[in-house]
């Protein structure tokens, strides 16, 4: 009996203690264009899993693309394609996904109409909003109200 | 009209008050989840075009329309075109209530996250109801999840809609002291928030998610319609919000002004929370799970946090302001509803108001029944978030556009639009001319029109919207709910408009 419970303590702890699998970047915020080293740890035989990208470039669609598979060292290269947020994949053979990461990729570099209509909008809305409220002030306030009754 | 109708305290309350209607879950929830569900510049672009295309010009008609005839929506339109644009003036106030029943519901959701705000949303919790691995959403996505399968929002839902009633009750001057208070706080709130999420990295890279324009999708219908349903609905326009504020109004306003400052404003609200919203749903790289509804409610507290002190007082600023927000707009929701029902029957206040509050109550409870249906979080988890999802898609998406197209048809064509317009013209600064009339009478209805005609093509083709959408057991929900939009709104128009008005002698 106590060795029985002994072993299903053992086995607990060590089930406890398997490291997850996880993946990880090079960079936290990886570029458009931008070779990325992506790594996964916490597999016996990375050679099995294989990398997937899913960007979304909106909620309503997403692209799904197959990166390549892990080398023995647990690491594969990946080129992002689409700024935005996509979500990275380690899939076993099955395509069973293993484990999965959210990515926020950027721009390779600023992109000047992004500025540009950020400018626009701005001015255009705190001074349309700025211009307009203080003609509405000038105009005076009625000094006797009568009674709010709705 | 035998009621003495009450009017606002100032030029300013007013302004406040209506901006205050505007300045609520639109601009925060509403906003950011289209803004990401049509892919931030692809949509923003588009959303401007519908300010000064759309958003101002029938704002400003809704505002004249509302002070020319000191009614509310439905009755306005009784009073300048008959009983066949009653039938539209009804349609848009009952669209406005089932939207009004999921708002409600959202602001219980809000109110759970308030409650969670005090404690439970900062601490890492396992996701009980669905058959995810634990850590596999973050801590705020498994709270929201966790707080809407549970019966928590049920008590919720009670607790808002009674507060809605409350002020009610007290009248408008109340609305003006809440809203003159909690507006400005809302605004400083989110300026903070942008403090913090341009300083994350990769933070600003959000804000020009959201600015950059992708022409490549942008010839795509679904987007134009987002970007004109969200400037209806920020803008509470075709709910008869505007118009029953408006018949508040002394008989001397300049339409033209106010129209301008309460669109600008809100809009301006809506670029402020649109960088804090964009710069940390990057900063934290967050898939919003589940509609792109439920967003404001993880990337947020996502972002407050990683506050390097006071991160329980300001999750809890935040969700009180934005309890606030909703609660303001809400109230101008079911009290335009209100005031519809007055207006035609002259049926006391105290007996409309109960009866709003049990039809709505109900409808709201609808939308957040707990029954998980979707325990993989593919599509929207509960019976009642799958339902708010599909409700949105018809009550927000079409109805609103319905709406102003109605409108214009009726104020542009079968009203005197001359007569609306020298009315408007007696009091403003700026003049509205034959290019204001060519306007409204032509380019308006033609270009909600063609989007409506277009969007309703893609849906016949591709699928009624929600046919795909995972609901457990529950088959044909997608049916339900396109039929439910139907007749609530549809048939209760035609329903209301035959029965008899105050006064009236005979049926139609």
């Amino acid at each position: 009996m106590k060795t029985m419970i002994l072993t299903v303590v053992l086995l607990g702890l060590s089930v406890g203690s398997v490291p997850a699998v996880e993946l990880s970047l090079d960079d936290d915020f990886p570029v458009v264009g931008q070779d990325q080293r992506v790594g996964v740890s916490g597999v016996e035989r990375a050679e099995d899993l294989g990398l997937w990208v899913v960007y979304s470039p909106n909620s309503e669609t997403s692209t799904e693309e197959e990166i390549g598979r892990f080398s023995s060292g647990g690491t594969v290269t990946w080129n992002p394609s689409r700024f935005g947020i996509a979500t990275l994949s380690a899939r076993d053979a099955a395509g069973k996904a293993v484990t999965t990461e959210n990515v926020a990729i950027l721009f390779a570099k600023t992109p000047r109409s992004g500025v540009l209509v950020m400018l626009f909008a701005g001015l255009l809305l705190f001074g349309g909003a700025g211009f307009s409220l203080r003609s509405v002030l000038a105009s005076g306030v009625p000094k006797h109200s009568p009674p709010i009754d709705t | 009209m035998s009621e003495v109708r009450g009017s606002w305290g100032s030029k300013l309350g007013f302004i406040l008050a209506a901006s205050g209607s505007a300045i609520g879950l639109g601009n925060i929830v509403f906003f950011s989840s289209n803004a990401y569900k049509y892919g931030g510049g692809a949509f923003y672009v588009p959303y401007l075009v519908a300010l000064f295309l759309i958003g101002i010009p029938v704002m400003i008609l809704e505002l004249g329309a509302g002070r020319f005839t000191r009614r509310s929506m439905p009755n306005a339109l009784y009073e300048v075109a008959g009983k066949r644009a009653e039938v539209a003036g009804w349609f848009g106030a009952l669209n406005a209530s089932i939207i009004t029943m999921y708002y409600i519901a959202i602001l219980a959701w809000i109110l759970g996250m308030w409650v969670g705000s005090l404690g439970a949303l900062w601490q890492a919790s396992p996701v009980e109801a669905f058959g995810l691995a634990s850590g596999e959403l973050s801590n705020s996505m498994s709270y929201f999840f966790n707080m809407i399968s549970s019966s928590k929002p049920l008590i919720f839902v009670v607790l808002i809609w009674a507060a809605n009633i409350l002020i009610i009750i007290r009248g408008a001057k109340s609305i003006e002291a809440v809203v003159k208070i909690f507006v400005p706080l809302m605004w400083v709130m989110m300026i903070v928030l942008i403090i913090r999420g341009i300083t994350l990295p990769g933070g600003i890279e959000g804000i020009f998610y959201l600015f950059t324009p992708d022409f490549s999708v942008m010839g795509d219908v679904g987007i134009w319609k987002g970007a004109f349903s969200q400037m209806f609905f920020t803008l509470s326009l075709g709910f008869g919000i505007m118009m029953a504020y408006a018949s508040y109004l002394p008989r001397k306003n300049d339409d033209v002004l106010s129209a301008t400052t309460i669109s600008f404003l809100n809009c301006s609200f809506e670029y402020i929370a649109g960088l804090a919203i964009f710069s940390l749903l990057f900063a934290f790289a967050i898939a919003p799970k589940a509609s792109s509804l439920s967003m404001i409610f993880f990337v947020v507290p996502e972002g407050i946090a990683e506050f390097p002190v006071f991160v329980g007082i300001f999750g809890f600023l935040f969700f009180t302001l934005l309890l606030m927000a909703g609660l303001t707009s809400s109230v101008s929701l079911v009290e335009s509803v209100v005031l519809s029902v007055i207006d035609k029957f002259g049926l006391p206040r105290m007996k409309v108001l109960m009866g709003v509050f049990l039809v709505g109550l109900a409808g709201s409870v609808l939308f957040v029944l707990p029954e998980v249906v979707d325990p993989g979080l593919n599509d929207d988890g509960t019976l009642g978030f799958t339902l708010v999802d599909l409700f949105d898609h018809w009550a927000f998406g079409y109805g609103l556009l319905i709406c102003g197209l109605f409108e214009l048809i009726i104020l542009g064509w079968l009203y005197d639009i001359n007569a609306l317009l020298a009315f408007i013209n007696e009091s403003s600064r700026v003049k509205l001319g034959a290019k204001f009339k060519f306007l409204v009478r032509f380019i308006l209805p033609l270009v909600i029109l063609s989007i409506l005609v277009l969007s309703a093509i893609d849906e016949i083709t591709g699928g009624l919207y929600g046919s795909a959408m995972e609901t457990g057991g529950y088959t044909g929900l997608h049916l339900v709910a396109f039929a439910g939009w139907i007749v609530f709104s549809f048939g209760g128009a035609v329903l209301f408009t035959i029965l008899k008005r105050r006064g009236e002698g005979g049926g139609v």
